[in-house]
């Protein structure tokens, strides 16, 4: 038998090898997962004409190595990123499986659980329930091969009431094709601030297909950064799940400057009243970057609070996509919902498309959302000039400040302040800003 | 009669306006000198050509030179780009100062001066060296430290916006200032504040174009020079008593429409 032509053979030669091995799973477990992997069998992988990727080729999947790069000690020994220099409790994943040599979790308070979902799977088989595919949407196959192939992934768990003074801190490092899983529980109010870094071997060609599942017990807050600095090579496809129940806070954010084709779907499901839910983020992208981001925000029960503020940077041939869907149900009165998107494009050859849709059954509500796409401000750029300030930091200065707008969202927690937090992704998107200026005057 | 070096030596200036549906003259023929320590006012009636000029010297885009020649300190000043004009002493006090939104006032003055200071060679100031240089001239120009936190004239009232521009001049220190209608939008006790700013940074080594439409400003920026400019030429020059006759008889004696 030769070797698959295409990305999906592959996945589908996979996920019958894997078959036989789920003999020895427990029962729930086998059942989610043979339930995927039918669901895969039968869907395959996206096409071109599903409206939901309209705008992203996966082509390039098919080009993806099947194997990992292979890695060094000054690969993973160092912490990279704009978390790196906060005390925290450290989770430390190379392609997928937990290393606990590389992870710190010293002093762990009690009624908090951090570790591996895959040991934690083979303890408590009946937290399979929470990895139950979501109701259908773009992402749908990449969750159904993720839950197919589960292998392994952060599992954080808060007890009733625990509220961390210190952040946790999710370190995925990549260097080959993995499907990692992460379940995220906090229960009835308690607090956490979760950081997560995604970046990978230097130049690496890689797959990434993670998918975290997120449920908030009533009160709870979770604050949850991610900082998406993968490999100029690689793919990177993150689906989000993510259930409120009543009073809950997710404050979430996702800073996207890495990957060559990139997709964060996310979809928030507010199943009690009064949840307050922020879905912020920004992307700078260059040379052919790709990078799309969909949300669906579905407003289940009443007062609730829904809030988007995406900032996109486009330089050189690079594309942005955004497709926010917020649904407001008719029970869900009083329903406060904003999502804003603004992309400036740095060349001609940059494009953005966003696509915003409101579905609203409910007549008393508050919904807004808006979309523009733009270029720097000429009077601006030469009132900077105009004071000795060169061109290209000029245009450093005016994109900072464009993507300011979404940084300043970040909220922070008990465990970390949202001074730090803007302070800490405020310098990685400077450092962007630098390596452009650079790659200008060169 | 003391002799001193011309700084700035403006020669059958013709500049047009590009726009999408064509080039416009706006400057026809305009001849100037300045020399260090001088004031001169331009005044003009709207549309003559005034903003323009102030905008070529600063070298803003979308302006075409058609004919003629600007020679800075003995230089081509058409040839370079606007940042090389600030590190080589040029200052355009702005009509309307732009309002940038996410870049602090403190973060802005302290990139502008040590982008200046980079280009000329000089050592970088710290931030604590900024800020002595920028506190002094705030507090004489009633600026407070909460403005400087703001973001860069946004939400700043008009005289705000034009003390801002005199504090950046203050701590540029420019060999020549151009002021383009600092005097517009504001009330008696902020025009004082910015003449008396003003004012206090004239030197002998510095000169300043200060271009306005009325003669009020004056009376607390005293010129050496006054020229007249209609239809995108200098049709009178004279002394300060030019802006007295002016503000008592208007423009219209002055310009001729042409046949």
């Amino acid at each position: 038998m030769g070797k698959p032509a295409t990305f999906e053979q592959a996945m589908r030669a996979q996920i019958e090898m894997q078959k036989a091995a789920l003999e020895s799973a427990a029962p729930r477990v086998r059942a989610l997962r043979l339930e995927a992997m039918a669901r895969f069998e039968s869907s395959g992988l996206p096409a071109r004409k599903d409206e939901a990727w309209r705008w992203t080729d996966l082509r390039a999947l098919d080009a993806m190595p099947p194997g990992s790069a292979p890695l060094t000690g000054a690969d993973i020994d160092t912490l990279k990123g704009p978390f790196a220099g906060f005390d925290a409790f450290r989770l430390v994943l190379v392609n997928g499986e937990l290393r606990e040599d590389l992870s710190s979790l010293a002093g762990l308070p009690g009624g908090l659980h951090i570790g591996s979902l895959r040991s934690a799977l083979k303890n408590e088989p009946e937290l399979a329930e929470f990895l139950r595919q979501s109701p259908a949407g773009g992402s749908a196959p990449f969750l159904a091969l993720n839950t197919a192939l589960l292998n392994d992934g952060a599992f954080i768990r808060l007890e009733d009431n625990v509220r961390l003074q210190k952040p946790l801190h999710v370190v995925f490092f990549n260097s080959g094709a993995n499907h990692v899983r992460n379940l995220i529980m906090l229960g009835a109010d308690a607090r956490a601030v979760l950081l997560e870094s995604h970046y990978g071997a230097h130049d690496a060609d890689y797959f990434v297909n993670q998918a975290s599942d997120v449920a908030l017990g009533s009160g709870a807050r979770l604050a949850h950064y991610r900082d998406q600095a993968e490999s100029a090579g690689a793919l990177h496809f993150h689906f989000l799940h993510a259930r409120l129940a009543a009073g809950s806070n997710y404050d979430g954010f996702t800073l996207t400057r890495g990957a060559r084709l990139s997709r964060n779907e996310s979809h928030v499901e507010i199943e009690g009243q009064g949840a307050d839910c922020a879905l912020n983020g920004a992307y700078m992208l260059s040379g052919a970057q790709v990078s799309d981001t969909t949300s669906v925000i579905d407003h289940a029960q009443a007062d609730a609070k829904s809030s988007q503020v995406f900032r996109g940077v486009l330089d050189g041939g690079s594309r942005g996509v955004f497709q926010g869907r917020i649904h407001v149900r008719r029970i869900a009165q009083r329903t406060d919902a904003r999502q804003q998107i603004k992309a400036l494009l740095l060349s001609p050859h940059a494009e953005q498309n966003s696509k915003p849709e409101l579905e609203i059954l409910a007549d008393d509500v508050q919904c807004a959302h808006g979309a523009s796409i733009g270029q720097l401000d000429a009077a601006a750029l030469f009132y900077l000039r105009s004071r000795g300030i060169p061109f290209s930091t000029a245009r450093a200065m005016l994109t900072g400040a464009f993507l300011s707008d979404a940084v300043a969202q970040i909220r922070g927690g008990e465990a970390l302040g949202a001074e730090p937090l803007q302070q800490a992704i405020g310098e990685a998107v400077e450092e962007w800003l630098l390596r452009r200026m650079d790659a200008e005057n060169d | 009669m003391i002799m001193r070096n011309v700084m700035l030596e403006i020669r059958d200036l013709h500049v047009a306006v590009v726009a999408a549906d064509g080039a416009r003259e706006i400057l026809r023929g305009i001849e100037l000198n300045v020399k260090a320590g001088e004031v001169h006012a331009i005044m003009g009636p709207n549309g003559s050509g005034k903003s323009t000029l102030s905008h070529v010297l600063a070298g803003r885009p979308g302006y075409a030179i058609t004919h003629g020649s600007i020679t800075f300190m003995g230089e081509d000043l058409t040839a370079l780009e606007p940042e090389a004009r600030a590190a080589k002493g040029i200052f355009l006090g702005f009509q309307y100062p732009v309002e940038i939104p996410g870049v602090a006032t403190m973060t802005f003055l302290k990139n502008a001066i040590n982008a200046q200071r980079k280009a000329r060679s000089e050592p970088e100031l710290d931030a604590m060296g900024v800020m002595k240089l920028v506190q002094g001239e705030a507090a004489r120009l009633k600026i407070s430290a909460d403005m400087l936190k703001r973001p860069l004239n946004v939400g700043f009232s008009g005289g705000e916006k034009k003390r801002n521009e005199i504090l950046q001049m203050a701590v540029l220190q420019p060999r020549l200032a151009i002021l383009d209608e600092t005097d517009s939008g504001l009330d008696v006790d902020a025009l004082r504040l910015v003449g008396e700013g003003v004012s206090a940074l004239r030197a002998p080594d510095r000169a300043m174009i200060v271009i306005t439409h009325y003669q009020r400003l004056l009376t607390h920026i005293v010129p050496d020079f006054v020229h007249v400019l209609a239809q995108g030429k200098i049709v009178r020059s004279g002394g300060k008593e030019l802006a007295d006759e002016l503000d008592r008889a208007g423009y219209g004696g002055l310009i001729h429409e042409p046949a």
